[in-house]
């Protein structure tokens, strides 16, 4: 009888610190991630030896806590389509609130998950849009002719940003 | 040559009337368009209103979103900002003394390079470097974007972990007039 009480005993105060932890955690750490999709694309049409931007896409992240702020930002850049020979310089990634354009190292591959690093400390809540620069360095065959126009896109690009109202 | 009905750019367009060979500048000094200038206060100061701004902010239930809240950062950052208006004027005034070019091509400046297409009188596309060989902005699509170098990176840092702590503190324990 007096060991099912003291099991009681050391059960209940088990429960209790499991509660209270789930309590600490639930008022002082709040942090998460949001994927934000589009059916959008960015798309570039270049003559070639010239270099530009392609157009751009954007996010609406919002609906996040007031004091969410980021901790890492992630592109998927999505599937890749092209003509010609475009090569991929790099892709740059704005925030509108925060006024931050960071310039990321790609290569141009397709599906390929990038991580920004400047927007760090900054409101989640924010309008970010992205875009790629690219030189082409020739145009596609049309009908056994060689043009000088190439064109490149990648569809259905998404972001994931990571927050924290602790900070 | 870009073909801008295919790009159909929709980003954050900031210009101003002044132009250099058919290019209309950027509106230097806006949010997001630092341009290097000399701090208005000293350290100490800036760290009073940082703290200040991030009080004003609590009471008003806002974070880094006022008009003034952007531009005490903005002023902050541009003291570790390059010369973005220096090496843009003095790139654009190079590029409309050049003849077209098929190609990407290239000009030293005595405080950095630019790189350009121009066909016919018209420069459409550049991007400009400072000194310490970074990108610091283009112009493509008729359009500016301006990039954030590694130095005002760690400048917006130090200001974004003064007005995060002291914005927490007050929103945490309150604000004591």
């Amino acid at each position: 009888m007096k060991t099912k009480g003291l099991f009681r005993t050391i059960f209940s105060m088990m429960l209790v610190s499991i509660l209270l932890v789930s309590t600490v955690t639930n008022a002082y750490a709040a942090t998460g991630s949001k994927k934000v999709t589009s059916t959008g694309s960015m798309s570039v049409a270049l003559t070639k030896g010239s270099t530009g931007d392609s157009s751009t896409v954007s996010f609406n992240v919002s609906g996040l806590p007031a004091n969410a702020k980021i901790t890492k930002i992630e592109v998927y850049t999505g599937s890749l389509t092209y003509t010609g020979a475009v090569l991929t310089n790099y892709l740059t990634l704005q925030g509108k609130n925060s006024g931050i354009t960071e310039q990321i190292a790609w290569n141009g591959a397709a599906n390929k998950t990038l991580t920004a690093s400047n927007f760090k400390a900054t409101t989640a809540n924010d309008t970010y849009t992205i875009s790629f620069n690219s030189t082409c360095f020739g145009g596609e065959y049309v009908n056994g002719i060689l043009t000088n126009l190439g064109t490149k896109k990648y569809t259905r690009p998404y972001i994931v940003v990571y927050w924290d109202d602790t900070l | 040559m870009q073909i801008n009905g295919y790009n159909n750019i929709n980003s954050f367009k900031r210009t101003e009337s002044k132009s250099i060979g058919g290019v209309t500048l950027p509106k230097f000094g806006e949010f997001g368009f630092n341009t290097k200038s000399k701090r208005s206060m000293t350290e100490e100061r800036y760290k009073q209103a940082i703290i200040n701004q991030a009080k004003e902010d609590v009471k008003n239930g806002t974070s880094q979103s006022s008009p003034k809240y952007k531009k005490l950062i903005s002023n902050y950052v541009s003291s570790a900002s390059p010369d973005r208006k220096g090496i843009i004027t003095a790139g654009l005034k190079s590029i409309a003394n050049k003849p077209p070019t098929e190609n990407l091509s290239m000009i030293d400046l005595l405080f950095g390079e630019i790189k350009y297409n121009k066909t016919y009188n018209t420069t459409t596309y550049a991007e400009f470097y400072d000194d310490n060989g970074e990108l610091i902005a283009n112009y493509s699509n008729g359009e500016w974007k301006f990039y954030e170098t590694k130095a005002e990176n760690e400048k917006r840092g130090e200001f974004l972990s003064i007005y995060n702590s002291a914005h927490k503190e007050f929103r945490e324990n309150g604000i004591k007039e």
